[in-house]
């Protein structure tokens, strides 16, 4: 396990020092002269402005040496500034990170807490009348963009039923969770909550219909084994046996499937917060694309290039934390 | 004399299926008596599973029982409470699989897999306890260090571990009838031997235990059985003491099977002893079911289906030529 937690974790490293370097060159692939273009976005650079972001960027230099500039900047915690907004752009991101991961968490929670009793009970009662309501709004779910999803979400229940706002975002349900747990009083959570409720549904949708399918056929394929025949002729209720002997199975590609989807979810709210006018990473890097701001470009891409694969080596070494065939294979 | 310990009557097990009705189990009655062994032997495919099950109670729907009665140690098991079988199985009457590493669950560790028969049937029992009772439940089936195999994994055991692990948690509450289905099929041939041993060593120690025990094999099931039934397409054809069935076959069926009885260096599973085919469980042919394979069919074999009869006390056939 040691050696392979080591192996993975370099191997994460070395994806990470390419994407810095894909990263650092954006300004030598950009076509034509990188901070004139930069220029139409940010009316009103002087002449020393420009000289100042070429030496920035790099652009004169070799490659290479471009690579390790920024790297060093990365180590001294330095993104670049922000052509547009005049500000650094890692605490640009910084400020919006939360609320990304948050709005990211709260549909990959929705989609499995939505699709996992959904599943088994497709599962359970395959064939019926319910299976196959389940498979028609699963099918729907996966073909329909979530950008969609999320504009019929707002005509519902904003504009028509006016239950729900349909942009903005009043500050961290989590915390405001917490605060709600100690006060005894839910009237802050339930206000910040409107807020993510139609923005995380939308981006979920996807995930939740996915993972319904999932779950149903990995459920399936676990109902026939014969160790859940061996339990029942042990004398385990019925209801033990599909909820422990069954789900902790059908658990095990669940959990690698929805972990992996954090990457996909992330990826979504790069759409999905435009579209609520969610203040995110994935809002500022398309604003950013906007507004030419390269350096801005460059930090969200690095950001959420490391979320991803972050992700990515945690989900693989909890899916061998679950799993004990995997974790004993490699001593 | 008293009541037998189990006794089978004229139990159908069918199974829906998209060509129609499959009949599994098609009318068996049997009997067996406190601490008998007996072997039910018969082709793959001829319902040894779908009748130890029906026994268990674990036919899976959409299959179901749909006639006869199975009465076991005075109480009709078919007229007890979904609950009532449940408390059953696992303390009284057990069952032992084909494939040990599908039988255990691969995320559970043998040491919950075994004290779980404990744990639902024996509510009150500590964990200190428990542990103990398990530990040397695995020493009895012969797994060395057990105390420290307790938290192991299915996976770190070998294909004969595991099925003496699964003889561990069928048997560790000394259970009045263990099915045993095919419990060396899927083991190795030396493998083979060593479980049947541990089965007969552990039967011997326990003075309560009779075994079903169910195989392909007429060979094994000899060695091992006071009483031999043999099955054929849903159908017991013949019933007779081991050393009977053995020197002096009356089914032209089982003589077949003891032309075929499979010698250490031949494959397991690899023979097909009787020309033809098992008949179709959905459209069964007319008459005896046998009597396309059999070289002395008659006219009366193609019409009329044969009943298990008494040919002599202790010997049943269900055979024209022996009528
Ligand atoms: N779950 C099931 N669904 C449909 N048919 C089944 C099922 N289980 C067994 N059968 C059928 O019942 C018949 C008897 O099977 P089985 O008892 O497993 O045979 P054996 O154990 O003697 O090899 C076979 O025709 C088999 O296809
Ligand atoms: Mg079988």
């Amino acid at each position: 396990m040691f050696g392979y937690l080591v192996r993975r974790v370099l191997s994460a490293l070395l994806v990470i020092v390419c994407v810095v370097f894909v990263v650092s060159a954006i300004s030598k692939l950009v076509p034509g002269d990188i901070v004139d273009m930069m220029e139409a976005g940010n009316p009103g650079m002087t002449e020393q402005d420009k000289a100042i972001l070429r030496e920035q960027l790099g652009v004169n230099k070799p490659v290479f040496e471009t690579f390790t500039s920024y790297l060093g900047g990365i180590f001294r915690g330095d993104l670049g500034n922000s052509t547009r907004l005049r500000s650094s752009a890692a605490v640009l991101i910084a400020e919006r990170v939360p609320a990304t991961l948050e709005l990211a968490l709260t549909a990959l929670f929705l989609a499995l807490i939505v699709a996992l009793p959904l599943g088994i009970l497709c599962a359970l009662k395959q064939g019926t009348a319910i299976d196959y309501f389940g498979t028609i709004v699963s099918t729907f779910g996966v073909a329909v963009p979530n950008f969609l999803i999320g504009i019929i979400l707002i005509l519902v229940f904003s504009v028509e039923l006016q239950w729900l706002p349909s942009t903005g975002y009043k500050g961290s349900v989590v915390v405001a969770a917490w605060e709600a747990l100690k006060a005894w009083d839910g009237s802050v959570l339930w206000d910040r909550m409107r807020y993510i409720l139609m923005p995380a549904v939308s981006l979920a949708f996807f995930a939740i219909a996915l993972n319904t399918r999932l779950i149903r056929s990995t459920m399936l394929e676990v109902i026939r084994q014969d160790y859940l025949q061996f339990a029942r002729a042990k004398g385990v209720p019925e209801r033990t046996v599909y909820l422990k002997h069954a789900l902790r199975n059908a658990l095990i590609p669940t959990v690698t499937i929805v972990g992996l989807q954090l990457g996909t979810l992330l990826g979504g709210t790069f759409i999905i917060e435009n579209v609520f006018a969610w203040p995110g990473i994935g809002r500022l890097a398309v604003q950013s694309i906007f507004w030419r701001d390269y350096p801005l470009i460059q930090a969200s891409i690095l950001v959420a290039a490391c979320v991803f694969v972050l992700i990515n080596l945690a989900v693989d070494l909890i899916y061998r934390l679950i799993d004990p065939r995997i974790r004993y294979v490699r001593h | 004399m008293s009541e037998p310990l189990l006794s089978i009557e004229n139990l159908i097990t069918r199974f829906p299926t998209k060509r129609g009705r499959l009949t599994a189990v098609d009318g068996v009655s049997l009997t067996l008596e406190r601490r008998e062994t007996l072997g039910l032997v018969g082709e793959s495919g001829s319902g040894k599973s779908v009748l130890g099950l029906s026994v268990m109670r674990l036919v899976q729907p959409p299959g179901m029982i749909e006639a006869g009665s199975i009465r076991f140690a005075g109480t009709s098991l078919l007229d007890l409470s979904t609950d009532e079988m449940r408390r059953l199985r696992g303390q009284r009457l057990a069952m032992i699989f084909q494939d040990p590493t599908a039988t255990l669950n691969p995320v559970l560790t043998i040491g919950e897999q075994i004290g779980e028969v404990l744990r639902w049937h024996l509510p009150s029992i500590g964990p200190a306890e428990l542990r103990e009772r398990v530990v040397e439940m695995l020493d009895r089936v012969g797994i060395p260090n057990a105390r420290q195999r307790f938290g192991d994994y299915p996976h770190e055991f070998s294909g004969g571990m595991q099925q003496r692990v699964i003889i561990a948690a069928a048997l560790i509450l000394n259970p009045a009838l263990v099915i045993a289905d095919e419990p060396t099929t899927a083991l190795d041939v030396t493998v083979q031997a060593q479980i049947l041993d541990l089965l007969r060593r552990l039967k011997d120690g326990e003075p309560e235990t009779a075994i079903v025990l169910v195989s392909h094999d007429l060979g094994v099931v000899g060695e091992m059985c006071e009483r031999i039934a043999v099955m054929y397409a849903g159908n017991l054809v013949e019933v007779a003491p081991a050393d009977d069935i053995l020197d002096d076959p009356k089914h032209p069926y089982t003589v077949g099977l003891i032309a075929s009885i499979p010698r250490l260096d031949r494959e397991v599973g690899a023979l097909n002893p009787i020309p033809g085919r098992l008949a179709d469980p959905v459209t069964p042919p007319p008459g005896c079911k046998f009597h396309a394979r059999c070289a002395h069919a008659f006219e009366r074999c193609r019409v009329e289906r044969p009943v298990l009869k008494t040919l002599v006390p202790g010997r049943q056939v269900a055979c024209h030529l022996h009528d």
